[in-house]
Protein backbone atom coordinates (compact mmCIF):
# COMPACT_ATOMS: atom_id res chain seq x y z
CA UNK A 1 0.00 0.00 0.00
CA UNK A 2 1.72 3.13 -0.68
CA UNK A 3 1.61 6.27 1.86
CA UNK A 4 -1.27 7.85 -0.25
CA UNK A 5 -3.00 5.03 0.09
CA UNK A 6 -2.37 4.53 3.90
CA UNK A 7 -3.58 7.97 4.22
CA UNK A 8 -6.90 7.89 2.62
CA UNK A 9 -7.49 4.15 4.61
CA UNK A 10 -6.79 5.72 7.96
CA UNK A 11 -8.93 9.02 6.81
CA UNK A 12 -11.69 6.38 5.91
CA UNK A 13 -11.56 4.65 9.25
CA UNK A 14 -10.74 7.34 11.91
CA UNK A 15 -11.90 10.57 10.75
CA UNK A 16 -15.80 11.43 10.82
CA UNK A 17 -15.30 14.76 8.38
CA UNK A 18 -13.65 12.54 6.11
CA UNK A 19 -16.20 9.67 6.45
CA UNK A 20 -19.01 12.03 5.95
CA UNK A 21 -17.55 13.51 2.87
CA UNK A 22 -17.59 9.68 1.30
CA UNK A 23 -20.89 9.14 2.15
CA UNK A 24 -21.90 12.99 0.52
CA UNK A 25 -19.55 12.54 -2.60
CA UNK A 26 -20.98 8.71 -3.22
CA UNK A 27 -16.93 7.54 -2.83
CA UNK A 28 -16.94 4.02 -3.94
CA UNK A 29 -13.15 3.66 -3.63
CA UNK A 30 -12.01 5.62 -0.32
CA UNK A 31 -8.20 4.29 -1.50
CA UNK A 32 -8.72 6.30 -4.79
CA UNK A 33 -7.41 9.81 -4.56
CA UNK A 34 -9.91 10.98 -7.50
CA UNK A 35 -13.11 10.59 -5.64
CA UNK A 36 -12.77 12.88 -3.23
CA UNK A 37 -13.85 16.45 -3.60
CA UNK A 38 -10.77 19.42 -3.37
CA UNK A 39 -10.98 20.75 0.24
CA UNK A 40 -10.75 24.97 -0.10
CA UNK A 41 -9.56 27.15 2.67
CA UNK A 42 -13.05 28.65 3.22
CA UNK A 43 -13.82 25.12 4.48
CA UNK A 44 -11.26 24.04 6.50
CA UNK A 45 -11.68 27.27 8.86
CA UNK A 46 -14.94 26.81 9.12
CA UNK A 47 -14.81 22.73 9.90
CA UNK A 48 -11.40 23.54 11.97
CA UNK A 49 -13.08 22.27 15.13
CA UNK A 50 -14.71 18.79 13.46
CA UNK A 51 -12.05 17.71 11.88
CA UNK A 52 -10.02 16.36 14.01
CA UNK A 53 -9.34 12.21 14.23
CA UNK A 54 -10.42 9.80 16.73
CA UNK A 55 -8.89 10.73 19.84
CA UNK A 56 -7.36 13.90 19.00
CA UNK A 57 -10.28 16.62 19.78
CA UNK A 58 -9.22 15.44 23.27
CA UNK A 59 -5.25 16.10 22.58
CA UNK A 60 -6.38 19.54 21.63
CA UNK A 61 -8.22 20.58 24.21
CA UNK A 62 -5.46 19.20 26.46
CA UNK A 63 -3.21 21.02 24.68
CA UNK A 64 -1.27 18.65 23.21
CA UNK A 65 -1.16 18.86 19.75
CA UNK A 66 1.06 21.40 17.69
CA UNK A 67 -0.42 24.53 15.84
CA UNK A 68 0.65 25.76 12.90
CA UNK A 69 -1.36 29.09 11.65
CA UNK A 70 -1.44 30.86 7.98
CA UNK A 71 -3.50 33.43 6.24
CA UNK A 72 -1.25 33.14 3.24
CA UNK A 73 -1.83 35.27 0.23
CA UNK A 74 -5.75 35.08 0.57
CA UNK A 75 -6.49 36.73 3.14
CA UNK A 76 -8.23 33.88 4.89
CA UNK A 77 -6.33 32.49 8.10
CA UNK A 78 -6.65 29.25 8.75
CA UNK A 79 -4.96 26.97 11.71
CA UNK A 80 -3.52 23.54 11.70
CA UNK A 81 -2.87 20.59 14.55
CA UNK A 82 0.11 18.19 14.71
CA UNK A 83 0.58 15.43 16.44
CA UNK A 84 4.33 15.88 17.90
CA UNK A 85 5.21 12.58 16.36
CA UNK A 86 3.39 13.40 12.93
CA UNK A 87 5.21 16.47 12.71
CA UNK A 88 8.73 15.48 13.33
CA UNK A 89 7.91 12.90 10.24
CA UNK A 90 6.76 15.50 7.90
CA UNK A 91 9.69 17.48 8.59
CA UNK A 92 12.29 14.88 8.38
CA UNK A 93 12.63 14.42 4.74
CA UNK A 94 13.29 18.21 4.20
CA UNK A 95 16.10 17.86 6.68
CA UNK A 96 17.43 14.88 5.12
CA UNK A 97 17.51 16.72 2.10
CA UNK A 98 19.45 19.72 3.46
CA UNK A 99 21.60 17.36 5.22
CA UNK A 100 22.34 15.33 1.42
CA UNK A 101 22.68 17.92 -0.55
CA UNK A 102 24.24 20.55 1.33
CA UNK A 103 25.60 19.45 5.11
CA UNK A 104 22.94 21.40 6.88
CA UNK A 105 22.00 19.96 10.16
CA UNK A 106 19.27 20.93 12.73
CA UNK A 107 22.47 21.36 15.35
CA UNK A 108 23.56 24.14 12.80
CA UNK A 109 23.10 28.15 13.96
CA UNK A 110 20.78 29.94 11.26
CA UNK A 111 18.78 33.02 11.45
CA UNK A 112 15.40 32.61 10.40
CA UNK A 113 12.97 35.48 9.34
CA UNK A 114 9.29 34.80 10.71
CA UNK A 115 6.30 36.72 8.80
CA UNK A 116 4.15 35.96 12.21
CA UNK A 117 4.73 36.66 16.06
CA UNK A 118 2.17 34.05 17.45
CA UNK A 119 3.01 33.84 20.79
CA UNK A 120 4.65 37.40 20.98
CA UNK A 121 7.64 36.94 21.62
CA UNK A 122 9.07 39.74 19.44
CA UNK A 123 8.29 42.47 21.37
CA UNK A 124 7.81 45.64 20.25
CA UNK A 125 9.33 49.11 18.66
CA UNK A 126 10.72 50.54 15.80
CA UNK A 127 14.11 48.36 15.49
CA UNK A 128 14.56 44.85 13.90
CA UNK A 129 12.70 42.34 16.59
CA UNK A 130 14.45 38.62 17.49
CA UNK A 131 14.83 36.15 20.00
CA UNK A 132 16.81 33.81 20.41
CA UNK A 133 14.71 30.01 19.79
CA UNK A 134 17.27 28.07 21.22
CA UNK A 135 21.26 28.71 21.06
CA UNK A 136 21.69 28.12 17.52
CA UNK A 137 18.19 29.50 16.62
CA UNK A 138 17.66 33.18 16.33
CA UNK A 139 14.21 34.15 14.96
CA UNK A 140 13.96 37.87 13.27
CA UNK A 141 10.82 39.05 12.70
CA UNK A 142 9.90 40.18 9.08
CA UNK A 143 7.89 42.51 9.65
CA UNK A 144 10.22 44.70 11.74
CA UNK A 145 12.30 45.11 8.94
CA UNK A 146 10.83 48.37 7.64
CA UNK A 147 13.59 50.92 7.01
CA UNK A 148 16.93 50.87 5.37
CA UNK A 149 18.81 51.67 8.42
CA UNK A 150 16.78 48.02 10.19
CA UNK A 151 19.02 46.25 7.16
CA UNK A 152 22.02 47.80 8.28
CA UNK A 153 21.58 46.84 11.73
CA UNK A 154 20.38 43.24 10.41
CA UNK A 155 23.85 43.24 9.15
CA UNK A 156 25.85 43.39 11.94
CA UNK A 157 23.31 40.86 14.49
CA UNK A 158 24.47 38.68 11.28
CA UNK A 159 27.63 39.47 11.79
CA UNK A 160 27.74 38.78 15.51
CA UNK A 161 25.20 35.47 15.34
CA UNK A 162 27.73 33.93 12.86
CA UNK A 163 25.11 31.84 11.47
CA UNK A 164 25.58 28.64 9.32
CA UNK A 165 22.42 29.21 7.08
CA UNK A 166 19.98 31.56 6.43
CA UNK A 167 15.68 30.95 6.11
CA UNK A 168 14.75 34.03 4.53
CA UNK A 169 11.98 35.17 2.32
CA UNK A 170 13.31 36.87 -1.24
CA UNK A 171 12.35 40.26 -0.73
CA UNK A 172 14.03 40.53 2.46
CA UNK A 173 17.16 38.72 1.46
CA UNK A 174 17.15 41.26 -1.95
CA UNK A 175 17.61 44.25 0.71
CA UNK A 176 19.94 42.61 3.17
CA UNK A 177 21.77 41.85 -0.57
CA UNK A 178 21.97 45.25 -1.47
CA UNK A 179 22.93 46.53 1.76
CA UNK A 180 26.00 44.60 1.94
CA UNK A 181 26.68 46.23 -1.60
CA UNK A 182 26.02 49.28 -0.94
CA UNK A 183 28.04 49.48 2.28
CA UNK A 184 30.90 47.18 0.89
CA UNK A 185 30.71 44.94 4.04
CA UNK A 186 31.23 41.49 3.47
CA UNK A 187 29.04 38.78 5.36
CA UNK A 188 30.40 36.73 7.89
CA UNK A 189 31.67 33.37 6.15
CA UNK A 190 29.89 31.18 8.71
CA UNK A 191 27.29 31.35 5.95
CA UNK A 192 26.92 28.27 3.96
CA UNK A 193 23.57 28.09 2.84
CA UNK A 194 20.28 30.43 2.30
CA UNK A 195 16.88 28.96 2.05
CA UNK A 196 14.76 30.54 -0.05
CA UNK A 197 10.98 30.58 1.27
CA UNK A 198 7.57 31.95 1.14
CA UNK A 199 7.71 34.25 -2.01
CA UNK A 200 8.81 33.48 -5.85
CA UNK A 201 12.08 33.49 -5.86
CA UNK A 202 13.72 35.43 -9.05
CA UNK A 203 16.99 35.09 -10.92
CA UNK A 204 18.35 38.83 -10.23
CA UNK A 205 17.77 37.94 -5.92
CA UNK A 206 19.64 34.62 -7.04
CA UNK A 207 22.31 36.82 -8.51
CA UNK A 208 22.46 39.35 -5.77
CA UNK A 209 22.81 36.82 -3.01
CA UNK A 210 25.41 35.15 -4.78
CA UNK A 211 27.59 37.91 -5.77
CA UNK A 212 27.32 38.97 -2.28
CA UNK A 213 27.08 35.63 -0.04
CA UNK A 214 29.06 33.37 -2.39
CA UNK A 215 26.75 30.73 -1.75
CA UNK A 216 23.51 29.71 -3.99
CA UNK A 217 20.07 30.19 -2.96
CA UNK A 218 18.28 27.18 -2.43
CA UNK A 219 14.82 27.73 -3.09
CA UNK A 220 12.29 25.65 -0.95
CA UNK A 221 8.63 25.62 -1.18
CA UNK A 222 6.07 25.09 1.76
CA UNK A 223 3.56 25.99 3.48
CA UNK A 224 2.27 26.20 7.02
CA UNK A 225 -0.56 23.78 6.41
CA UNK A 226 1.75 21.54 5.02
CA UNK A 227 5.25 21.70 6.26
CA UNK A 228 7.97 21.20 2.69
CA UNK A 229 6.06 20.74 -0.30
CA UNK A 230 9.03 20.84 -2.62
CA UNK A 231 12.95 21.72 -2.59
CA UNK A 232 15.32 22.30 -5.21
CA UNK A 233 17.90 19.75 -6.15
CA UNK A 234 21.53 21.06 -7.26
CA UNK A 235 20.25 20.92 -11.27
CA UNK A 236 17.73 23.77 -10.07
CA UNK A 237 14.58 21.22 -10.46
CA UNK A 238 12.00 21.35 -7.53
CA UNK A 239 11.74 17.69 -6.75
CA UNK A 240 7.99 17.44 -4.80
CA UNK A 241 8.83 16.22 -1.60
CA UNK A 242 7.09 12.61 -2.08
CA UNK A 243 7.88 11.11 1.70
CA UNK A 244 5.04 14.41 3.22
CA UNK A 245 2.99 15.29 0.28
CA UNK A 246 1.06 14.32 -2.97
CA UNK A 247 0.71 17.11 -5.34
CA UNK A 248 -2.03 17.68 -8.00
CA UNK A 249 -2.39 20.44 -10.33
CA UNK A 250 -6.63 21.42 -10.39
CA UNK A 251 -6.28 21.22 -14.64
CA UNK A 252 -4.02 17.63 -14.70
CA UNK A 253 -0.44 19.05 -15.36
CA UNK A 254 -1.13 22.58 -14.79
CA UNK A 255 -3.55 24.82 -12.44
CA UNK A 256 -3.87 25.43 -8.45
CA UNK A 257 -1.73 22.91 -6.66
CA UNK A 258 -4.39 20.55 -4.94
CA UNK A 259 -2.41 18.36 -2.18
CA UNK A 260 -2.52 15.79 0.07
CA UNK A 261 -0.33 15.84 3.34
CA UNK A 262 0.85 12.02 3.94
CA UNK A 263 1.85 12.41 7.71
CA UNK A 264 -0.41 14.42 9.68
CA UNK A 265 -3.00 12.38 11.35
CA UNK A 266 -4.74 14.65 13.83
CA UNK A 267 -5.96 17.08 10.96
CA UNK A 268 -5.92 15.24 7.78
CA UNK A 269 -5.77 17.41 4.66
CA UNK A 270 -7.22 15.76 1.44
CA UNK A 271 -6.81 17.59 -1.69
CA UNK A 272 -6.49 20.31 -0.09
CA UNK A 273 -6.25 23.45 -2.15
CA UNK A 274 -3.36 25.64 -1.31
CA UNK A 275 -3.74 28.94 -3.17
CA UNK A 276 -0.94 28.84 -5.50
CA UNK A 277 -0.54 28.00 -9.68
CA UNK A 278 1.44 25.10 -10.39
CA UNK A 279 2.91 23.12 -13.37
CA UNK A 280 3.53 19.71 -12.88
CA UNK A 281 5.88 17.65 -14.56
CA UNK A 282 7.43 14.11 -14.13
CA UNK A 283 11.49 13.86 -13.03
CA UNK A 284 11.98 10.92 -15.49
CA UNK A 285 13.96 12.00 -18.50
CA UNK A 286 14.41 16.10 -16.79
CA UNK A 287 16.55 14.89 -13.58
CA UNK A 288 18.13 11.84 -12.30
CA UNK A 289 18.99 13.29 -8.30
CA UNK A 290 16.60 10.70 -6.71
CA UNK A 291 15.22 13.29 -4.72
CA UNK A 292 11.68 13.03 -6.37
CA UNK A 293 10.07 11.47 -9.38
CA UNK A 294 7.48 15.08 -9.94
CA UNK A 295 8.83 17.94 -10.27
CA UNK A 296 7.25 20.99 -10.05
CA UNK A 297 8.05 23.42 -13.36
CA UNK A 298 6.72 26.53 -11.97
CA UNK A 299 5.10 28.43 -8.95
CA UNK A 300 2.81 31.43 -9.73
CA UNK A 301 0.70 32.88 -6.55
CA UNK A 302 3.67 34.11 -3.69
CA UNK A 303 4.71 37.70 -4.24
CA UNK A 304 5.18 39.60 -1.70
CA UNK A 305 2.64 43.24 -2.89
CA UNK A 306 4.05 46.39 -2.07
CA UNK A 307 3.07 50.10 -1.92
CA UNK A 308 5.38 53.24 -0.90
CA UNK A 309 3.60 55.26 1.45
CA UNK A 310 6.05 58.66 2.08
CA UNK A 311 8.93 57.11 3.60
CA UNK A 312 7.47 53.67 3.99
CA UNK A 313 6.96 50.72 2.80
CA UNK A 314 3.33 49.23 2.85
CA UNK A 315 3.81 44.97 1.87
CA UNK A 316 1.48 42.32 2.46
CA UNK A 317 3.94 40.32 4.18
CA UNK A 318 4.01 43.13 6.81
CA UNK A 319 -0.23 44.00 6.66
CA UNK A 320 -0.63 40.20 7.24
CA UNK A 321 1.51 39.25 10.03
CA UNK A 322 -0.04 42.55 12.01
CA UNK A 323 -3.26 40.78 11.61
CA UNK A 324 -2.47 37.61 12.41
CA UNK A 325 -1.02 38.09 15.63
CA UNK A 326 -4.26 40.06 16.72
CA UNK A 327 -6.11 37.21 15.22
CA UNK A 328 -4.05 34.77 17.35
CA UNK A 329 -4.87 36.62 20.07
CA UNK A 330 -9.03 36.38 19.60
CA UNK A 331 -8.71 32.91 18.70
CA UNK A 332 -9.32 32.85 15.07
CA UNK A 333 -12.35 35.58 15.64
CA UNK A 334 -11.18 37.10 11.97
CA UNK A 335 -12.18 34.93 8.83
CA UNK A 336 -10.84 37.31 6.19
CA UNK A 337 -9.00 40.47 5.92
CA UNK A 338 -7.71 42.34 3.01
CA UNK A 339 -6.03 46.06 2.94
CA UNK A 340 -6.70 48.87 0.36
CA UNK A 341 -4.96 52.06 0.30
CA UNK A 342 -6.06 54.91 -0.89
CA UNK A 343 -3.27 57.72 -2.46
CA UNK A 344 -5.58 60.28 -2.31
CA UNK A 345 -6.64 60.16 1.28
CA UNK A 346 -3.31 58.84 2.20
CA UNK A 347 -5.61 56.45 4.27
CA UNK A 348 -4.39 52.54 5.15
CA UNK A 349 -8.10 50.16 5.98
CA UNK A 350 -7.95 47.16 6.84
CA UNK A 351 -10.91 45.11 5.88
CA UNK A 352 -12.58 42.47 7.97
CA UNK A 353 -14.65 39.73 8.36
CA UNK A 354 -15.18 38.18 11.79
CA UNK A 355 -16.87 35.14 12.87
CA UNK A 356 -20.43 35.85 13.54
CA UNK A 357 -20.01 34.71 17.40
CA UNK A 358 -17.00 36.66 17.67
CA UNK A 359 -18.78 40.66 16.56
CA UNK A 360 -18.83 41.83 19.92
CA UNK A 361 -14.73 41.59 19.91
CA UNK A 362 -14.64 43.51 16.69
CA UNK A 363 -13.95 47.42 18.28
CA UNK A 364 -11.31 45.39 20.57
CA UNK A 365 -9.96 43.61 17.26
CA UNK A 366 -9.75 46.45 15.41
CA UNK A 367 -7.93 49.04 17.63
CA UNK A 368 -5.14 45.93 18.88
CA UNK A 369 -4.48 45.81 14.54
CA UNK A 370 -4.80 49.92 14.43
CA UNK A 371 -2.21 50.20 17.18
CA UNK A 372 0.24 46.94 15.86
CA UNK A 373 0.23 48.56 12.69
CA UNK A 374 0.82 52.36 14.20
CA UNK A 375 4.63 50.95 15.50
CA UNK A 376 5.67 50.81 11.91
CA UNK A 377 3.27 53.50 10.63
CA UNK A 378 3.31 56.26 13.04
CA UNK A 379 1.86 59.42 10.70
CA UNK A 380 -0.13 56.87 8.15
CA UNK A 381 -3.87 57.19 8.55
CA UNK A 382 -4.97 53.83 9.20
CA UNK A 383 -8.87 52.68 9.53
CA UNK A 384 -10.70 49.04 9.58
CA UNK A 385 -14.09 48.61 8.35
CA UNK A 386 -16.68 45.93 9.11
CA UNK A 387 -17.44 43.75 6.02
CA UNK A 388 -20.20 41.86 5.89
CA UNK A 389 -19.34 39.81 2.62
CA UNK A 390 -16.56 37.59 2.43
CA UNK A 391 -14.74 37.89 -0.73
CA UNK A 392 -13.64 34.49 -0.61
CA UNK A 393 -10.25 34.92 -1.08
CA UNK A 394 -10.77 36.82 -4.61
CA UNK A 395 -8.51 39.55 -5.06
CA UNK A 396 -4.94 40.41 -3.61
CA UNK A 397 -4.20 41.23 0.56
CA UNK A 398 -3.00 44.59 -0.85
CA UNK A 399 -4.94 46.62 -2.97
CA UNK A 400 -4.67 50.45 -4.16
CA UNK A 401 -8.16 51.99 -4.63
CA UNK A 402 -8.16 55.38 -6.16
CA UNK B 1 28.77 -3.30 15.72
CA UNK B 2 28.72 -4.75 19.13
CA UNK B 3 25.90 -3.73 21.64
CA UNK B 4 28.62 -2.26 23.69
CA UNK B 5 29.69 -0.22 20.72
CA UNK B 6 26.26 1.15 19.71
CA UNK B 7 25.75 1.89 22.96
CA UNK B 8 28.41 4.15 23.43
CA UNK B 9 27.97 5.58 19.98
CA UNK B 10 24.24 6.54 21.34
CA UNK B 11 25.60 8.05 24.24
CA UNK B 12 27.68 10.18 22.42
CA UNK B 13 25.04 11.25 20.12
CA UNK B 14 22.58 11.83 22.82
CA UNK B 15 25.25 13.96 24.84
CA UNK B 16 25.93 15.99 21.39
CA UNK B 17 22.07 16.70 20.48
CA UNK B 18 21.53 17.23 24.24
CA UNK B 19 25.35 19.30 25.06
CA UNK B 20 23.51 22.27 27.01
CA UNK B 21 22.20 19.81 29.54
CA UNK B 22 25.84 18.94 30.23
CA UNK B 23 24.38 15.01 31.15
CA UNK B 24 26.42 12.89 33.72
CA UNK B 25 27.49 10.28 31.86
CA UNK B 26 27.05 7.99 35.02
CA UNK B 27 23.51 8.87 34.79
CA UNK B 28 22.56 7.94 30.99
CA UNK B 29 21.46 5.02 31.38
CA UNK B 30 18.52 6.45 34.03
CA UNK B 31 17.66 9.65 31.91
CA UNK B 32 14.97 10.58 29.89
CA UNK B 33 15.01 12.29 27.12
CA UNK B 34 11.65 13.58 27.18
CA UNK B 35 10.79 13.94 30.93
CA UNK B 36 14.26 14.81 32.00
CA UNK B 37 15.87 16.75 29.22
CA UNK B 38 12.58 18.37 28.01
CA UNK B 39 12.98 17.11 24.47
CA UNK B 40 10.52 19.05 21.43
CA UNK B 41 9.97 18.67 18.06
CA UNK B 42 13.32 20.29 17.14
CA UNK B 43 15.63 18.47 19.43
CA UNK B 44 13.66 14.78 18.59
CA UNK B 45 14.37 15.76 14.79
CA UNK B 46 17.74 16.37 15.62
CA UNK B 47 18.14 13.06 17.54
CA UNK B 48 16.69 11.23 14.37
CA UNK B 49 19.06 13.32 12.10
CA UNK B 50 21.99 12.34 14.14
CA UNK B 51 21.68 8.91 14.41
CA UNK B 52 21.11 8.68 10.86
CA UNK B 53 24.09 10.16 10.29
CA UNK B 54 25.91 8.32 12.71
CA UNK B 55 25.25 4.82 11.73
CA UNK B 56 24.20 5.88 8.35
CA UNK B 57 20.89 4.23 8.82
CA UNK B 58 17.55 5.48 7.91
CA UNK B 59 15.16 5.00 11.02
CA UNK B 60 11.74 3.34 9.33
CA UNK B 61 8.62 5.93 9.79
CA UNK B 62 6.85 3.66 11.74
CA UNK B 63 9.57 3.99 14.53
CA UNK B 64 9.59 7.73 14.25
CA UNK B 65 7.77 8.27 17.53
CA UNK B 66 9.38 10.30 21.15
CA UNK B 67 8.03 7.48 23.31
CA UNK B 68 10.88 5.37 21.10
CA UNK B 69 13.39 7.34 21.97
CA UNK B 70 13.40 8.40 25.49
CA UNK B 71 15.33 6.03 27.10
CA UNK B 72 19.29 4.89 25.79
CA UNK B 73 18.79 1.10 25.69
CA UNK B 74 15.60 1.37 24.02
CA UNK B 75 17.33 3.72 21.35
CA UNK B 76 20.31 1.11 20.99
CA UNK B 77 17.48 -1.54 20.27
CA UNK B 78 16.20 0.25 17.37
CA UNK B 79 19.83 1.36 16.08
CA UNK B 80 20.58 -1.99 16.68
CA UNK B 81 17.52 -3.59 14.57
CA UNK B 82 18.30 -1.46 12.06
CA UNK B 83 22.03 -2.14 11.66
CA UNK B 84 20.76 -5.98 11.56
CA UNK B 85 18.18 -5.47 9.13
CA UNK B 86 21.49 -3.60 6.86
CA UNK B 87 23.77 -6.97 7.46
CA UNK B 88 21.21 -9.26 5.94
CA UNK B 89 19.76 -6.98 2.88
CA UNK B 90 23.63 -6.77 1.91
CA UNK B 91 24.39 -10.22 2.57
CA UNK B 92 21.35 -11.33 0.63
CA UNK B 93 22.51 -10.56 -2.63
CA UNK B 94 21.99 -13.36 -4.83
CA UNK B 95 22.34 -11.79 -8.21
CA UNK B 96 25.57 -10.29 -6.90
CA UNK B 97 24.66 -6.20 -7.30
CA UNK B 98 25.19 -4.14 -4.18
CA UNK B 99 21.36 -3.26 -2.98
CA UNK B 100 20.47 0.84 -2.66
CA UNK B 101 19.41 2.58 0.77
Amino acid sequence: MTRLEKMLLYVSEHNDFYKKRIAEYGIKNPLDITQYPVLTRRELQENRYNMFSDGYKSKYYNQQLRRQSSSGSTGIPVSIFWERDDYALSMLPLWRARRDLHGILPSDKVMKFITSDIGGKFGGGNRPQYYFESKNILNVKRASLLHEESYAELAEMIDSFSPRWLYIQPSVLHLLSLCYMRSGKKPPLSIKYIESVGETLTGTVRREALDVFGVPVTNMYGSEEMNCIAYECGAGHMHVIEDNVFVEASGGGAGYDVITNLCGRAMPLIRYEQGDTITLDTAEGVCGCGLGKTVIKSIDGRTNEKIKVGGYELDSLLLTSAVAEVNNIYRNAISEFYFTFSPAKETLVCHLFIRGDERKWYGAIAGDIISLLRRSFGDLKIETVRNTEYRRGKGTILEVKE
Amino acid sequence: MKKDEIKSAVAGVISEVFAEEKIDPGMIDAVDLADDLGMESITFISLIMALETKFVIRIPDAMIKAENFRKIDDIVGIIEGELTKQKEMLSDTRDGSLMDF
